[in-house]
C-alpha cells in the first residue's frame, strides 16, 4: 500500500473541462512509483482532458492533483514539466519544421547545462541505435516521418527528459498493429527499468494486459478500476465500448 | 554605370527593409501578430541614438548600444502592456487595434519628446564617396548591405544552431507542446520582442545616412516593413530577406526611372496584390485549414 | 401545410416593426425641427460633423460589429464618396442630386473591390489588407493631380443644391439629420431581419453558416456594398456641407478614429455608434486647446479599451436583445421527449432532389505524409439511418468533411443521385439538401434560440435585403414565417420555453438539441449528425433515438457518427465501421456487433491472441 506522500500521482475529486463544458466529474486515481497504470475508455470519455489537466494546460474547476504530496494543480505547464511529469500528447506533436535530432534535443531542454551535455549526446546516440530507422532519418525534418516514426520520436523525446512520470495519450492512434506492438513493447521495457507510466488508451485489452492497474473512464467518470488482468475479464468493458445487447436495455 | 549605382542603392534600402521585415517576422512567428509599430521603434531608436551621441556626447557605438538596450526594453514593455492581455485566437482583431494604438502613441510621443524637426544621423564615414573599380559608391550604402548580411547570418546561426534558437522555434510553432517540454513560452515571446527592438536600432543606424529621421516617418516605415515581410512570406527568415530586397529594388528603380511620387503607391500596390493573391508570400508555406 | 399558431411570436414580430416605424417618423420630425432651429454657425457645424460621423460609424458597426468583417478602412470608403460627389459636381457639372448618389455608388463599388480579399481571408489578414488598402487609397488621392486636387485637396466644393434651390446651413443640417435618423432606423430594422441574422451568423461561425447553405460569398459582398454605400453617402454630405475636402479625410488616422468611436461606444450594439460618435466628435472640439495631445490621448484611450475588454472585441452586448425576453414564449420546454416533428421538413425540397442517395466511393485523402482516408466509402438514402463508427483517428470526421465539401478528396467521388458533387462548395452542397452538425456545437452564440433557428432558414427564406433595411410589411411577413417555423422546431426538440435565451447561455444538452434543430431548419434531405449523443444521459439519448426514428419515418436520410453504442445499435439500419482510414466492415447492427475484427479494432486484442483478418470491405 503506497503512502500518500510517496505517490507519484494522486488525483482526487478532479473536475475539469473547457469554458462552459465540464468533461471530468470527480476523478479519483493514483499512480505509485514504478507502476504502469492504464486509463482506458471510449471516445469522448475525457482521457485527453485528464492528461492535459495534469500537465497544467487546463486549470481544474475543482479537486486536487498531488505529486509526492505536493499540490501541482495550480502550476503553469512549464513548471509541471520541470517537476519531471512529461506528457506525450495525442497525435505526437513533433515539431515538423525541425530535424529529428533537434526534436530529440529539445526533449532534454530542461537538463541542458554544460555538465550534462556529453551525457545527453551519448543518450541521443543510444536512442538512434535502439531505433535505427530514426537514426537513418536524424537529419530529416520531423514532418516527413511516418506516423510510427513520429510516435517513437515523441516517446524518445519524453524519455530523454528523464521523467519521474511518463504520460502517454493514445499512442496507438493511427498506427498499424505491428507498430503499435513495438510501442507497447517499448513501454514494457521502460517499466521493467523502473519507469512510472500513466498510459491513456482506447485499445483497452492491449493497455490493460501490460498494466499493473487500470481505470475505465466513461463519460467523464471512473466506472471501473482494479488490477489490469482482472479488468480485462470483466464484461463491463465490452459494454462500455460496444453498447448493451438489445435484450440488456432496461 | 548608373544602373549599378541604382542597384546598389536599391539593395541598401532593401537591406534596411529586410531588417525591419525580419523583426516583424520574428514577432509574427512567436506571437502571430504583425507589429505595425516596428517603424516607430526604428524612429525612436534613431532619435534616441542621435540624442545620446550629439546632445549627450556619448561615444558613437556606446550610444548605439545604449539605444539598442533601451528600445529592446521598450519593445518588451509593448508586449507586456498591449499584447499579453489579449486573447490569442486568430480571428480576434483586438491586436490590430492595440498595435495601431501603440503606433499612434509612439508617433505622437516621439514628436512631443524629440520635436517635429528632421534630424540627420551623425555620419559614420567622413567621405561620402568611395571609388571601387572605377565606380563611385556610397560607403554607407555598402555598410548597410554588409552589416545586414552579417547580422542575418548571425541570426540564422543563432536561430538554427543554438538550443535557445530551437526553443524559440518550438515555442512559435506549438506553444502547448513547448510548454510541456519545460520551455517558458512567455519568456521567449518577450525575447522575440526584445530582438525586434535590437533590430530596430540596427535599422535606424543603417537608414540614417540614407534618409532623414523625424518623428513622422515611423508609421509609413512600419507599413513598408510589413509590405516586405508579406511579400516574402510572413514569419520566415528567407521571406524577410527576399521581400526586403525586392521591395527596396522596386522602390528605387521606380523612383529613378519613373517618378519619385509614384514610388509609394507602387510599393503599396505590390503589398495589396500579394495579400490578395498570395497571402502566404513568395516563399511562405501554404497553410492547411482544418475544420 | 401544417399551420402553427403564430399568434404569440407573430404579434411580437409585427409590433416591433410598427414601433420602429412610428419612432422613425417622430425622430425625423424632431431632428429636422431641431436642425432648423439651430442658429449659431459653430453649433451647426459641430452638429453636422457629429451626424455625419454617426452615419459612418453605424455603417461600420454593421460591417465590423454585426458581420464581424475586420475591415478598418472606413475613412477611405467615406473619402471615395466625398471626392466622387465633389468631382462629379465640380468637374463634370452634374447636379448634386445625381452626383451624390453616384459618388455613393462609386464608394459601394470600391467597397466590393476591397472586399475581395475578405472572401478568402479572415480576421487579422483581412484587417492588414484593409490597412494596406487604406494607405494606397490615401496615396491615390494625394497623387490625383488636377482631378483630386492633389495634397491640397478640393476647396470651394459647391453646397448642397437641388436645381436652382441651394440649401443653407440649416437646410443642409436638416438633410444630414434626416439621413442619420434613417441610418439608425435601417440598422435596427436590419438587425431584426433574416439578413441581419445571417450577418451575425457569419460573424459567430462562418463554418456553421456555410453548412446551413448560407452563401457566405454573396452575403459578404452584399454587406460590403450596402455599408460602403452608406459611408459614401455620408462622404458626399460631408463634401458639400464643409465645402473643402483633402486627402487626410480618407487617411489611416481618420479610419482609426472612426474605429475608436465604434469600439468605445460599444461594438455590435444598437446605440453604441451613436454614443461613440457623439462623445468623440464633440469632446475633442471642446478641448481644442489640447489639440497637440489629441491623438496621443486617443491612442491611449483605445489601448486601454482594447486591452481591458474581457474577451477582446468579440462579445458585443446587445442590450435591446436581452430586454426583449418575455415570459409567454410558448409551451413549457426543458429537455423533454420529442413531440411530433413538424412535417415542414421535406416540404420545401424540390421534387428533383428528394429521394436521392448520397454516396462516396473510393475516397482517398492525405495530409502531408499522413494518410487520413484510403478507399473509404459510405452511402445514405433518404428514409434510412446509416451509422458510422470507428476508433479514434479512424477518419470519420475527415470523411464527413469530404462529403460536405470542406475538404476536396485526393481520390474518389462523391455523388448525390448519381451526380458528382465533390467540386461544389460547402454552402452549395448544403443547399442541395446535405446538412451537417458539428462535434462541438457551433451555435451562433450571441443570437437567441429563435434567431438561430431563423438564421438556419436563411438559404430558403432570405427575404429581400432592401425590405430588410426599410422594414417593410414584406419583411415583417418573412419574419413571421421564420418565427413560426422556429417555434415549431424548438418545440419539437424540447426547446420551446427557451426561445428568447441567448444560445451561448444554454446548457450543453440544450445546445446539442439546438444544433440539430437548426440543421433541420435548413430543410435537409440528408442530415449528417456528428456525435449528437456525446455527454447525454441515458434518458436523453433515448429521446434522441425517438427523434431520429421520427425523422426517418418522414423520409429524412441520416448519417449518424457516434460512439454511444446504445444509440447506434438501436436506430441504425446499417453501420459502416472505419478503421485507420478504410472501411473495416459494413452491415446490420447485429452483424457488426458480432464481428470479431470490429471488436479488435476498438478494444485491441487480448494478450496472446493472433490478429483477426478484416471482415470484408465495402
Amino acid at each position: 500500500m503506497a503512502q500518500a506522500d510517496s505517490l507519484v500521482l494522486d488525483v482526487s475529486g478532479l473536475c475539469a473541462g473547457y469554458e462552459r463544458t465540464q468533461v471530468l466529474h470527480d476523478i479519483r486515481l493514483t499512480v505509485g512509483a514504478g507502476e504502469l497504470v492504464a486509463v482506458v475508455g471510449a471516445n469522448g470519455a475525457g482521457k485527453t482532458t485528464l492528461l492535459r489537466t495534469i500537465s497544467g494546460l487546463i486549470s481544474p474547476m475543482a479537486g486536487e492533483i498531488r505529486h509526492r504530496g505536493e499540490r501541482i494543480d495550480r502550476l503553469p505547464a512549464p513548471q509541471v514539466a520541470h517537476l519531471g511529469i512529461l506528457h506525450v500528447p495525442e497525435n505526437r506533436r513533433v515539431f515538423p519544421d525541425q530535424t529529428t535530432e533537434d526534436n530529440l534535443l529539445l526533449g532534454a531542454y530542461m537538463r541542458m547545462s554544460s555538465r550534462e551535455r556529453p551525457a545527453i549526446r551519448r543518450e541521443m546516440e543510444e536512442f538512434f541505435e535502439r531505433f535505427p530507422n530514426l537514426g537513418e532519418r536524424r537529419k530529416s525534418l520531423a514532418g516527413v516521418l511516418s506516423g510510427g516514426e513520429q510516435q517513437m520520436l515523441a516517446i524518445a523525446r519524453a524519455l530523454i527528459g528523464k521523467p519521474k512520470l511518463l504520460m502517454l495519450d493514445e499512442p496507438s492512434v493511427g498506427l498499424a498493429p505491428a507498430v503499435t506492438e513495438q510501442v507497447f513493447e517499448t513501454l514494457v521495457e521502460e517499466r521493467r527499468k523502473g519507469m512510472t507510466i500513466l498510459l491513456v488508451e482506447q485499445l483497452a485489452y492491449q493497455a490493460l494486459s501490460i498494466a499493473d492497474r487500470g481505470y475505465v473512464l466513461n463519460q467523464g467518470t471512473i466506472v471501473m478500476e482494479g488490477e489490469g488482468k482482472t479488468l480485462i475479464a470483466q464484461a463491463g468493458i465490452q459494454r462500455a465500448y460496444l453498447g448493451t445487447q438489445p435484450d440488456d436495455i432496461v | 554605370m548608373e544602373l549599378l549605382s541604382v542597384a546598389v542603392t536599391g539593395l541598401a534600402v532593401g537591406s534596411v527593409y529586410a531588417l525591419i521585415a525580419l523583426a516583424i517576422n520574428v514577432v509574427f512567428a512567436a506571437r502571430r501578430i504583425v507589429n505595425f509599430a516596428q517603424g516607430d521603434l526604428v524612429m525612436f531608436a534613431g532619435l534616441l541614438s542621435i540624442s545620446l551621441i550629439t546632445a549627450w556626447h556619448w561615444p558613437y557605438f556606446l550610444g548605439l548600444i545604449g539605444a539598442a538596450v533601451a528600445i529592446a526594453v521598450l519593445a518588451v514593455l509593448i508586449e507586456r502592456i498591449a499584447i499579453r492581455p489579449l486573447p490569442r485566437e486568430e480571428s480576434s482583431i483586438s491586436w490590430i487595434l492595440s498595435i495601431v494604438a501603440v503606433a499612434v502613441i509612439a508617433s505622437n510621443a516621439g514628436q512631443l519628446i524629440f520635436g517635429a524637426e528632421t534630424r540627420p544621423f551623425p555620419p559614420l564615414f567622413e567621405n561620402p564617396h568611395v571609388e571601387i573599380g572605377g565606380i563611385r559608391l556610397d560607403p554607407s550604402q555598402l555598410t548597410a548591405i554588409g552589416a545586414t548580411a552579417a547580422f542575418l547570418l548571425l541570426f540564422h546561426l543563432a536561430l538554427n544552431r543554438t538550443l535557445h534558437g530551437k526553443a524559440l522555434k518550438a515555442a512559435a510553432r506549438d506553444p502547448d507542446m513547448a510548454m510541456m517540454l519545460g520551455i517558458r513560452v512567455s519568456r521567449y515571446i518577450a525575447i522575440a520582442f526584445a530582438l525586434a527592438g535590437v533590430m530596430a536600432t540596427l535599422a535606424s543606424f543603417l537608414i540614417g545616412p540614407l534618409t532623414f529621421i523625424n518623428a513622422n516617418f515611423g508609421f509609413s516605415l512600419g507599413i513598408k516593413g510589413f509590405a516586405a515581410a508579406a511579400l516574402g512570406g510572413l514569419g520566415t527568415l528567407p521571406g524577410a530577406v527576399i521581400g526586403g530586397l525586392l521591395l527596396g529594388l522596386a522602390e528605387t528603380f521606380s523612383s529613378t526611372y519613373l517618378s519619385s511620387d509614384l514610388k509609394d503607391i507602387i510599393t503599396l500596390s505590390i503589398l495589396y496584390g500579394i495579400l490578395v493573391f498570395r497571402p502566404t508570400g513568395l516563399v511562405g508555406e501554404t497553410n492547411i485549414v482544418k475544420v | 401545410m401544417t399551420s402553427f399558431d403564430p399568434a404569440s411570436p407573430g404579434q411580437d414580430v409585427g409590433r416591433a416593426a410598427r414601433v420602429r416605424a412610428m419612432l422613425l417618423v417622430a425622430a425625423m420630425a424632431v431632428a429636422v425641427g431641431a436642425s432648423l432651429m439651430i442658429e449659431d454657425r459653430y453649433e451647426n457645424y459641430l452638429a453636422r460633423l457629429t451626424l455625419i460621423n454617426i452615419i459612418v460609424v453605424y455603417a461600420l458597426n454593421i460591417l465590423i460589429g454585426y458581420a464581424g468583417q475586420a475591415f478598418v478602412a472606413g475613412a477611405a470608403i467615406f473619402a471615395v464618396g466625398a471626392y466622387g460627389s465633389a468631382i462629379g459636381v465640380m468637374h463634370f457639372g452634374v447636379p448634386f442630386a445625381i452626383a451624390w448618389p453616384l459618388g455613393a455608388l462609386l464608394a459601394g463599388i470600391v467597397g466590393i473591390v476591397s472586399a475581395l480579399p475578405a472572401l478568402r481571408l479572415a480576421g487579422s489578414y483581412l484587417a492588414m489588407v484593409s490597412i494596406a488598402f487604406n494607405v494606397v487609397a490615401e496615396q491615390v488621392l494625394i497623387l490625383g493631380g488636377d482631378i483630386t486636387g492633389g495634397p491640397v485637396g478640393l476647396p470651394a466644393v459647391p453646397p448642397v443644391a437641388f436645381g436652382a434651390f441651394t440649401l443653407g446651413d440649416s437646410g443642409t443640417l436638416a438633410l444630414i439629420a434626416a439621413c442619420a435618423v434613417l441610418t439608425i432606423y435601417c440598422t435596427a430594422s436590419l438587425r431584426d431581419s433574416q439578413w441581419g441574422r445571417a450577418a451575425i451568423a457569419l460573424r459567430e461561425s462562418e463554418l456553421a453558416a456555410k453548412s446551413l447553405g448560407i452563401d457566405t460569398v454573396w452575403l459578404k459582398m452584399a454587406i460590403f456594398f450596402v455599408t460602403s454605400l452608406m459611408m459614401g453617402l455620408a462622404g458626399g454630405l460631408y463634401a458639400h456641407s464643409t465645402n473643402y475636402i483633402s486627402p487626410d479625410i480618407g487617411g489611416i488616422l481618420a479610419s482609426f478614429v472612426l474605429v475608436l468611436m465604434l469600439v468605445l461606444g460599444g461594438i455590435g450594439t444598437l446605440w453604441g455608434p451613436l454614443l461613440g460618435a457623439c462623445v468623440l466628435t464633440i469632446l475633442p472640439q471642446l478641448l481644442s486647446s489640447f489639440q497637440k495631445y489629441h491623438l496621443l490621448v486617443l491612442g491611449i484611450v483605445l489601448l486601454i479599451a482594447v486591452t481591458q475588454m474581457p474577451k477582446g472585441l468579440a462579445q458585443p452586448q446587445d442590450l435591446l436583445n436581452r430586454r426583449r425576453r418575455r415570459s409567454n414564449a410558448g409551451p413549457a420546454g426543458g429537455t423533454q421527449s420529442a413531440s411530433a416533428v413538424p412535417d415542414l421538413l421535406v416540404l420545401a425540397r424540390p421534387a428533383a432532389d428528394a429521394g436521392l442517395t448520397l454516396s462516396a466511393r473510393n475516397i482517398g485523402k492525405r495530409f502531408g505524409g499522413v494518410v487520413a482516408l484510403s478507399h473509404a466509402a459510405v452511402d445514405v438514402r433518404p428514409g434510412m439511418i446509416r451509422g458510422m463508427i470507428g476508433p479514434n483517428g479512424s477518419g470519420k470526421s475527415t470523411l464527413v468533411n469530404v462529403l460536405t465539401g470542406f475538404y476536396s478528396p485526393d481520390e474518389g467521388t462523391v455523388t448525390l443521385g448519381g451526380r458528382d458533387i465533390h467540386r461544389l462548395s460547402t454552402s452549395a452542397i448544403a443547399q442541395k439538401g446535405i446538412v451537417r452538425t458539428f462535434q462541438t456545437p457551433r451555435l451562433f452564440s450571441d443570437l437567441t434560440v429563435a434567431e438561430n433557428l431563423s438564421a438556419g432558414q436563411f438559404h430558403h427564406r432570405p427575404g429581400n435585403l432592401l425590405s430588410a433595411l426599410l422594414g417593410t410589411p414584406g419583411n415583417t411577413g418573412v419574419n413571421r414565417q421564420a418565427a413560426a417555423e422556429s417555434l415549431a422546431l424548438a418545440c419539437a426538440l424540447g426547446l420551446g420555453g427557451l426561445l428568447d435565451q441567448r444560445a451561448g447561455d444554454l446548457s450543453q444538452g440544450n445546445q446539442r438539441q439546438l444544433e440539430i434543430a437548426r440543421a433541420l431548419a435548413a430543410h435537409p434531405a440528408i442530415l449528417i449528425l456528428d456525435e449528437p449523443a456525446a455527454g447525454l444521459s441515458h434518458e436523453e439519448s433515448m429521446n434522441l433515438c425517438t427523434l431520429l426514428e421520427n425523422l426517418r419515418a418522414q423520409g429524412l436520410g441520416i448519417l449518424l457518427i457516434e460512439h454511444h453504442m446504445d444509440v447506434v445499435m438501436r436506430v441504425c439500419d446499417r453501420i459502416t465501421v472505419l478503421n485507420r482510414g478504410s472501411v473495416l466492415a459494413e452491415g446490420t447492427p447485429q452483424e457488426i456487433r458480432a464481428n470479431a475484427a470490429v471488436q479488435e479494432a476498438y478494444l485491441g486484442k487480448p494478450a496472446g491472441a493472433p490478429a483477426t483478418a478484416a471482415a470484408g470491405e465495402a
